[in-house]
Protein backbone atom coordinates (compact mmCIF):
# COMPACT_ATOMS: atom_id res chain seq x y z
CA UNK A 1 0.00 0.00 0.00
CA UNK A 2 2.71 2.36 0.77
CA UNK A 3 4.47 1.57 -2.59
CA UNK A 4 1.40 2.41 -4.56
CA UNK A 5 1.19 6.12 -2.28
CA UNK A 6 4.70 6.70 -3.76
CA UNK A 7 4.15 5.33 -7.07
CA UNK A 8 1.16 6.62 -7.80
CA UNK A 9 0.94 9.99 -7.49
CA UNK A 10 4.62 9.87 -9.79
CA UNK A 11 2.73 8.27 -12.41
CA UNK A 12 -0.49 9.78 -12.56
CA UNK A 13 1.78 13.38 -12.29
CA UNK A 14 3.37 12.69 -15.19
CA UNK A 15 0.32 11.85 -17.03
CA UNK A 16 -0.73 15.16 -16.90
CA UNK A 17 1.96 16.81 -18.79
CA UNK A 18 0.43 14.52 -21.94
CA UNK A 19 -0.09 16.82 -25.09
CA UNK A 20 -1.28 16.89 -28.77
CA UNK A 21 2.00 15.32 -29.78
CA UNK A 22 3.13 12.82 -27.54
CA UNK A 23 4.20 9.13 -29.42
CA UNK A 24 1.39 6.54 -28.36
CA UNK A 25 4.09 4.58 -26.82
CA UNK A 26 4.69 6.97 -24.19
CA UNK A 27 1.24 7.55 -23.74
CA UNK A 28 0.62 3.50 -23.14
CA UNK A 29 4.07 3.19 -21.42
CA UNK A 30 2.59 6.02 -18.71
CA UNK A 31 -0.41 3.64 -18.43
CA UNK A 32 1.23 0.47 -17.69
CA UNK A 33 3.06 2.62 -15.08
CA UNK A 34 0.15 3.62 -13.79
CA UNK A 35 -1.07 0.15 -13.56
CA UNK A 36 2.07 -1.18 -11.83
CA UNK A 37 2.12 1.10 -9.12
CA UNK A 38 -2.06 0.88 -8.15
CA UNK A 39 -1.69 -2.80 -9.01
CA UNK A 40 1.36 -3.63 -6.27
CA UNK A 41 -1.06 -1.84 -3.54
CA UNK A 42 -5.15 -2.80 -4.80
CA UNK A 43 -5.19 -6.76 -3.09
CA UNK A 44 -3.14 -5.52 0.24
CA UNK A 45 -6.10 -3.88 1.85
CA UNK A 46 -8.02 -6.61 1.51
CA UNK A 47 -5.69 -9.15 2.69
CA UNK A 48 -4.99 -6.35 5.66
CA UNK A 49 -9.18 -6.59 6.46
CA UNK A 50 -8.38 -10.46 6.52
CA UNK A 51 -5.79 -10.36 8.88
CA UNK A 52 -6.87 -8.14 11.11
CA UNK A 53 -10.89 -9.25 11.31
CA UNK A 54 -11.74 -11.92 12.93
CA UNK A 55 -13.65 -14.56 10.84
CA UNK A 56 -17.33 -13.55 11.90
CA UNK A 57 -16.57 -10.48 10.96
CA UNK A 58 -14.38 -10.72 8.35
CA UNK A 59 -16.74 -10.86 4.98
CA UNK A 60 -19.21 -7.36 6.18
CA UNK A 61 -15.37 -5.65 6.89
CA UNK A 62 -14.57 -6.95 3.36
CA UNK A 63 -18.53 -5.65 2.24
CA UNK A 64 -17.48 -1.91 3.58
CA UNK A 65 -14.26 -2.06 1.49
CA UNK A 66 -15.93 -3.20 -1.61
CA UNK A 67 -18.86 -0.84 -1.17
CA UNK A 68 -15.67 1.86 -0.55
CA UNK A 69 -14.51 0.44 -3.84
CA UNK A 70 -17.77 1.52 -5.56
CA UNK A 71 -18.13 4.37 -4.49
CA UNK A 72 -14.78 5.50 -5.55
CA UNK A 73 -15.65 4.65 -8.97
CA UNK A 74 -19.04 6.41 -9.13
CA UNK A 75 -18.48 9.18 -7.33
CA UNK A 76 -15.49 10.72 -9.06
CA UNK A 77 -16.55 9.51 -12.42
CA UNK A 78 -19.68 12.04 -11.69
CA UNK A 79 -16.88 14.65 -10.32
CA UNK A 80 -14.74 14.52 -13.22
CA UNK A 81 -17.73 14.67 -15.81
CA UNK A 82 -18.78 18.04 -14.27
CA UNK A 83 -15.25 19.18 -13.68
CA UNK A 84 -14.34 18.24 -17.56
CA UNK A 85 -17.47 19.97 -18.98
CA UNK A 86 -16.70 23.13 -17.23
CA UNK A 87 -12.97 23.15 -17.71
CA UNK A 88 -13.80 22.08 -21.44
CA UNK A 89 -16.42 25.35 -21.97
CA UNK A 90 -13.49 27.57 -20.07
CA UNK A 91 -10.67 25.88 -21.88
CA UNK A 92 -12.16 25.57 -25.82
CA UNK A 93 -13.03 29.39 -25.33
CA UNK A 94 -10.03 30.10 -24.39
CA UNK A 95 -7.88 28.89 -27.24
CA UNK A 96 -10.51 29.26 -29.84
CA UNK A 97 -13.03 32.27 -29.40
CA UNK A 98 -16.32 31.98 -31.53
CA UNK A 99 -16.46 28.31 -31.01
CA UNK A 100 -20.25 27.02 -30.99
CA UNK A 101 -20.04 25.17 -27.50
CA UNK A 102 -23.69 23.63 -27.61
CA UNK A 103 -22.71 22.11 -30.82
CA UNK A 104 -19.17 20.98 -29.63
CA UNK A 105 -20.91 19.04 -26.71
CA UNK A 106 -23.38 17.23 -28.70
CA UNK A 107 -21.37 16.22 -31.79
CA UNK A 108 -19.94 13.53 -29.31
CA UNK A 109 -16.36 12.17 -29.62
CA UNK A 110 -15.50 10.81 -32.79
CA UNK A 111 -17.71 13.93 -34.77
CA UNK A 112 -15.21 16.78 -33.44
CA UNK A 113 -13.56 17.01 -36.42
CA UNK A 114 -16.49 17.06 -38.62
CA UNK A 115 -18.09 19.99 -36.63
CA UNK A 116 -15.46 22.25 -35.74
CA UNK A 117 -14.15 22.01 -39.28
CA UNK A 118 -10.14 22.20 -40.42
CA UNK A 119 -9.33 25.81 -39.83
CA UNK A 120 -9.49 26.52 -36.35
CA UNK A 121 -9.58 22.52 -35.40
CA UNK A 122 -6.12 22.87 -33.79
CA UNK A 123 -6.98 25.17 -30.97
CA UNK A 124 -9.83 23.39 -30.12
CA UNK A 125 -8.50 20.24 -30.11
CA UNK A 126 -6.06 22.08 -27.49
CA UNK A 127 -8.52 23.53 -25.63
CA UNK A 128 -9.94 20.15 -25.43
CA UNK A 129 -6.46 18.19 -24.30
CA UNK A 130 -6.39 21.10 -21.65
CA UNK A 131 -9.41 20.30 -20.20
CA UNK A 132 -8.74 16.68 -19.92
CA UNK A 133 -5.17 17.41 -18.32
CA UNK A 134 -6.66 19.58 -15.87
CA UNK A 135 -9.78 16.50 -15.12
CA UNK A 136 -6.38 14.15 -14.90
CA UNK A 137 -5.35 16.26 -11.92
CA UNK A 138 -8.42 14.62 -10.06
CA UNK A 139 -6.56 10.88 -9.97
CA UNK A 140 -3.09 12.76 -9.06
CA UNK A 141 -4.80 14.26 -5.98
CA UNK A 142 -6.20 10.90 -5.22
CA UNK A 143 -3.09 9.31 -5.89
CA UNK A 144 -2.14 11.57 -2.80
CA UNK A 145 -5.23 10.42 -0.76
CA UNK A 146 -3.82 6.73 -0.97
CA UNK A 147 -0.68 7.75 2.16
CA UNK A 148 -3.80 8.39 4.48
CA UNK A 149 -5.34 5.01 3.87
CA UNK A 150 -1.61 3.43 3.75
CA UNK A 151 -0.51 5.59 7.21
CA UNK A 152 -3.72 4.09 9.30
CA UNK A 153 -3.87 0.71 8.01
CA UNK A 154 -2.43 -1.27 11.15
CA UNK A 155 0.87 -2.73 10.62
CA UNK A 156 0.62 -7.10 11.23
CA UNK A 157 2.60 -9.95 9.93
CA UNK A 158 0.55 -12.51 7.35
CA UNK A 159 3.40 -14.74 8.91
CA UNK A 160 2.00 -18.32 9.61
CA UNK A 161 2.94 -18.47 13.44
CA UNK A 162 0.23 -16.39 13.74
CA UNK A 163 -2.52 -18.22 13.74
CA UNK B 1 -13.38 -12.44 -1.20
CA UNK B 2 -15.01 -13.86 1.58
CA UNK B 3 -14.89 -17.42 0.97
CA UNK B 4 -10.36 -16.94 0.58
CA UNK B 5 -10.15 -15.36 3.90
CA UNK B 6 -12.05 -18.66 5.34
CA UNK B 7 -10.26 -21.40 3.24
CA UNK B 8 -6.40 -20.63 3.43
CA UNK B 9 -4.68 -19.59 6.29
CA UNK B 10 -3.38 -16.29 6.96
CA UNK B 11 -0.06 -16.85 4.88
CA UNK B 12 -1.53 -18.30 1.96
CA UNK B 13 -3.98 -15.66 1.60
CA UNK B 14 -2.29 -12.70 0.04
CA UNK B 15 -1.39 -15.26 -3.26
CA UNK B 16 -5.09 -16.17 -3.35
CA UNK B 17 -5.64 -12.75 -3.44
CA UNK B 18 -3.71 -11.96 -6.31
CA UNK B 19 -5.15 -14.96 -7.98
CA UNK B 20 -8.54 -13.37 -7.54
CA UNK B 21 -7.75 -10.15 -8.74
CA UNK B 22 -5.69 -11.93 -11.41
CA UNK B 23 -8.79 -13.56 -12.89
CA UNK B 24 -10.50 -10.56 -12.46
CA UNK B 25 -8.35 -8.47 -14.92
CA UNK B 26 -8.09 -11.14 -16.95
CA UNK B 27 -12.24 -10.78 -17.01
CA UNK B 28 -11.72 -6.97 -17.73
CA UNK B 29 -8.75 -7.48 -20.05
CA UNK B 30 -10.78 -9.91 -22.50
CA UNK B 31 -14.33 -7.93 -21.66
CA UNK B 32 -13.39 -5.17 -24.73
CA UNK B 33 -12.55 -8.11 -27.36
CA UNK B 34 -14.87 -9.87 -26.78
CA UNK B 35 -17.56 -7.35 -26.52
CA UNK B 36 -15.98 -6.06 -29.73
CA UNK B 37 -16.24 -9.15 -31.54
CA UNK B 38 -20.34 -9.52 -30.76
CA UNK B 39 -20.61 -6.39 -31.76
CA UNK B 40 -19.13 -7.05 -34.78
CA UNK B 41 -20.91 -9.86 -35.56
CA UNK B 42 -24.39 -9.78 -34.21
CA UNK B 43 -25.67 -6.10 -32.40
CA UNK B 44 -24.60 -4.33 -29.54
CA UNK B 45 -27.05 -6.10 -27.24
CA UNK B 46 -25.72 -9.34 -27.57
CA UNK B 47 -23.01 -7.88 -24.95
CA UNK B 48 -25.74 -8.05 -22.50
CA UNK B 49 -27.05 -11.35 -23.66
CA UNK B 50 -23.88 -13.50 -23.29
CA UNK B 51 -24.09 -12.39 -19.35
CA UNK B 52 -27.01 -14.80 -19.11
CA UNK B 53 -24.81 -18.13 -19.93
CA UNK B 54 -21.63 -16.80 -18.21
CA UNK B 55 -23.57 -15.98 -14.94
CA UNK B 56 -25.81 -19.55 -15.48
CA UNK B 57 -21.99 -21.36 -15.19
CA UNK B 58 -20.68 -19.71 -12.17
CA UNK B 59 -23.64 -20.14 -10.39
CA UNK B 60 -23.25 -23.98 -11.26
CA UNK B 61 -19.66 -23.84 -10.32
CA UNK B 62 -20.47 -22.09 -7.21
CA UNK B 63 -23.54 -24.79 -6.31
CA UNK B 64 -21.09 -27.79 -6.66
CA UNK B 65 -17.17 -27.16 -6.16
CA UNK B 66 -17.35 -24.81 -3.01
CA UNK B 67 -17.55 -25.99 0.29
CA UNK B 68 -17.54 -24.05 3.43
CA UNK B 69 -15.58 -25.03 5.61
CA UNK B 70 -17.17 -22.75 8.27
CA UNK B 71 -20.90 -22.63 7.91
CA UNK B 72 -22.30 -19.54 9.23
CA UNK B 73 -24.50 -19.47 12.12
CA UNK B 74 -27.23 -17.43 11.11
CA UNK B 75 -28.11 -19.75 8.20
CA UNK B 76 -30.30 -22.02 10.45
CA UNK B 77 -31.90 -18.63 11.96
CA UNK B 78 -36.00 -18.78 10.75
CA UNK B 79 -36.80 -16.74 7.73
CA UNK B 80 -38.39 -13.58 9.40
CA UNK B 81 -34.91 -13.36 11.52
CA UNK B 82 -33.33 -13.44 7.78
CA UNK B 83 -35.53 -10.54 6.54
CA UNK B 84 -34.74 -8.38 9.73
CA UNK B 85 -30.89 -8.89 9.21
CA UNK B 86 -31.27 -7.57 5.59
CA UNK B 87 -31.79 -4.26 7.94
CA UNK B 88 -34.61 -2.97 5.20
CA UNK B 89 -34.62 0.38 7.38
CA UNK B 90 -30.94 0.95 7.05
CA UNK B 91 -31.04 0.46 3.37
CA UNK B 92 -33.61 2.70 2.37
CA UNK B 93 -32.01 5.25 4.06
CA UNK B 94 -28.47 4.67 2.29
CA UNK B 95 -29.53 3.58 -1.13
CA UNK B 96 -31.45 7.23 -1.46
CA UNK B 97 -28.82 9.26 -0.13
CA UNK B 98 -26.16 8.05 -2.77
CA UNK B 99 -28.81 8.68 -5.21
CA UNK B 100 -29.01 11.99 -4.18
CA UNK B 101 -24.56 12.59 -3.88
CA UNK B 102 -24.31 11.46 -7.41
CA UNK B 103 -27.19 13.75 -9.01
CA UNK B 104 -26.11 16.48 -7.01
CA UNK B 105 -22.38 15.91 -8.22
CA UNK B 106 -23.21 15.31 -11.46
CA UNK B 107 -25.32 17.99 -11.90
CA UNK B 108 -23.33 20.81 -9.80
CA UNK B 109 -21.90 23.52 -11.91
CA UNK B 110 -22.50 21.62 -15.10
CA UNK B 111 -26.66 21.61 -15.77
CA UNK B 112 -27.29 23.72 -13.26
CA UNK B 113 -25.35 26.15 -11.16
CA UNK B 114 -23.91 25.21 -7.52
CA UNK B 115 -26.27 27.76 -5.97
CA UNK B 116 -29.74 26.52 -7.79
CA UNK B 117 -32.19 25.57 -5.18
CA UNK B 118 -32.06 21.75 -7.09
CA UNK B 119 -28.48 21.16 -6.02
CA UNK B 120 -28.90 22.31 -2.53
CA UNK B 121 -31.95 20.25 -1.95
CA UNK B 122 -29.91 17.64 -3.36
CA UNK B 123 -27.12 18.16 -1.09
CA UNK B 124 -29.47 18.53 1.93
CA UNK B 125 -31.53 15.02 1.26
CA UNK B 126 -28.09 14.07 1.40
CA UNK B 127 -26.85 14.92 4.64
CA UNK B 128 -30.39 14.46 6.40
CA UNK B 129 -30.71 10.58 4.50
CA UNK B 130 -26.84 9.74 5.63
CA UNK B 131 -27.39 11.12 9.61
CA UNK B 132 -30.64 9.08 9.18
CA UNK B 133 -28.81 6.11 8.32
CA UNK B 134 -26.12 6.19 10.85
CA UNK B 135 -28.55 7.26 13.89
CA UNK B 136 -30.03 3.50 12.46
CA UNK B 137 -26.80 1.64 12.30
CA UNK B 138 -26.11 3.05 16.02
CA UNK B 139 -29.71 1.71 17.38
CA UNK B 140 -28.76 -1.72 15.69
CA UNK B 141 -25.88 -2.16 16.51
CA UNK B 142 -24.96 -5.83 15.31
CA UNK B 143 -28.28 -6.40 13.40
CA UNK B 144 -27.25 -3.00 11.32
CA UNK B 145 -26.23 -3.68 8.07
CA UNK B 146 -23.12 -1.50 8.70
CA UNK B 147 -22.43 -2.67 12.21
CA UNK B 148 -20.95 0.02 14.02
CA UNK B 149 -18.52 -2.15 15.78
CA UNK B 150 -16.44 -2.94 12.30
CA UNK B 151 -17.03 0.46 11.26
CA UNK B 152 -15.11 1.49 13.90
CA UNK B 153 -12.74 -0.39 13.03
CA UNK B 154 -9.01 1.76 11.80
CA UNK B 155 -7.89 -1.00 9.14
CA UNK B 156 -11.21 -1.11 8.08
CA UNK B 157 -11.78 2.29 7.70
CA UNK B 158 -8.59 3.04 6.31
CA UNK B 159 -8.68 0.22 4.11
CA UNK B 160 -11.95 1.32 2.56
CA UNK B 161 -10.29 4.47 1.77
CA UNK B 162 -7.80 3.71 0.05
CA UNK B 163 -9.84 1.41 -2.05
CA UNK B 164 -11.95 4.15 -2.80
CA UNK B 165 -9.05 6.31 -4.19
CA UNK B 166 -7.65 3.85 -5.95
CA UNK B 167 -10.98 2.97 -7.90
CA UNK B 168 -11.50 6.53 -8.45
CA UNK B 169 -8.41 7.11 -10.04
CA UNK B 170 -8.25 4.13 -12.07
CA UNK B 171 -11.99 4.96 -13.44
CA UNK B 172 -11.17 8.21 -13.88
CA UNK B 173 -7.60 7.95 -15.79
CA UNK B 174 -9.42 4.63 -18.05
CA UNK B 175 -12.20 6.93 -19.06
CA UNK B 176 -10.21 10.40 -19.63
CA UNK B 177 -7.86 8.23 -21.42
CA UNK B 178 -10.30 7.60 -23.84
CA UNK B 179 -11.65 10.76 -24.62
CA UNK B 180 -8.14 12.06 -25.00
CA UNK B 181 -7.71 9.46 -27.49
CA UNK B 182 -10.75 9.16 -29.44
CA UNK B 183 -11.04 13.13 -28.82
CA UNK B 184 -7.79 15.06 -28.82
CA UNK B 185 -5.99 11.92 -31.04
CA UNK B 186 -8.89 11.46 -32.96
CA UNK B 187 -8.89 7.15 -32.94
CA UNK B 188 -11.44 4.99 -33.33
CA UNK B 189 -12.89 3.29 -30.16
CA UNK B 190 -11.12 -0.08 -30.79
CA UNK B 191 -7.39 1.51 -30.91
CA UNK B 192 -8.22 3.20 -27.85
CA UNK B 193 -9.14 0.49 -25.75
CA UNK B 194 -6.26 -1.34 -27.39
CA UNK B 195 -4.30 1.67 -25.95
CA UNK B 196 -5.49 1.24 -22.47
CA UNK B 197 -4.68 -2.21 -22.33
CA UNK B 198 -1.10 -1.69 -20.57
CA UNK B 199 -3.12 -0.17 -17.62
CA UNK B 200 -4.71 -2.96 -16.81
CA UNK B 201 -1.78 -5.42 -17.85
CA UNK B 202 0.18 -3.51 -15.40
CA UNK B 203 -2.68 -3.85 -13.03
CA UNK B 204 -2.55 -7.58 -13.54
CA UNK B 205 0.74 -8.11 -13.81
CA UNK B 206 2.05 -5.55 -10.13
CA UNK B 207 -1.07 -6.94 -8.18
CA UNK B 208 0.16 -10.98 -8.79
CA UNK B 209 3.55 -10.07 -8.22
CA UNK B 210 3.01 -8.13 -4.98
CA UNK B 211 0.93 -11.29 -3.61
CA UNK B 212 3.49 -13.26 -4.32
CA UNK B 213 5.94 -10.64 -2.64
CA UNK B 214 3.69 -10.26 0.32
CA UNK B 215 3.62 -14.04 1.17
CA UNK B 216 7.44 -14.29 0.49
CA UNK B 217 8.21 -11.55 2.85
CA UNK B 218 5.87 -12.25 5.70
CA UNK B 219 7.21 -15.71 5.56
CA UNK B 220 11.35 -15.47 5.38
CA UNK B 221 11.79 -12.36 7.10
CA UNK B 222 11.82 -13.27 10.84
CA UNK B 223 14.29 -10.23 12.41
CA UNK B 224 11.64 -7.99 11.29
CA UNK B 225 8.10 -9.90 12.42
CA UNK B 226 6.31 -6.51 12.17
CA UNK B 227 8.10 -4.60 9.65
CA UNK B 228 8.17 -7.29 7.43
CA UNK B 229 4.53 -6.92 6.12
CA UNK B 230 4.78 -2.91 6.90
CA UNK B 231 4.05 -3.09 2.63
CA UNK B 232 1.01 -5.36 3.12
Amino acid sequence: MLATSVLAPIATGILTTIDLDDSQAKVAALLGFIGVAVGVGVQQPFTATMTVMSPKDVSVALGVLIFGAGIGSSLFVAVSATLFQSRLAYEVSKYAPGSNMTALRHAGLSDIRKTVGSDHLKDVLFGYNEAVIQTLYLPLGLALLTIVGSAFTEIKSVKKKRE
Amino acid sequence: MAFISRCFPNHKRPVANGFLGFAQSFGLVSAPIIGGALTDAFTWRACFGINVPIGVVAIAITALWMKDPFPNPDLELPIREKLKRIDPFGTLLILPSIVCLMMGLQWGGSRYGWQDWRIILLFALFLALVVGFAYVQHRQQDKAILPPRILKNRTVLASALFTCCTNGLLAVTEYYIAIYFQGVRGYTATRAGILGLPMIAGLALASIGSAFGTTWVGYYTRKLPTEASADY
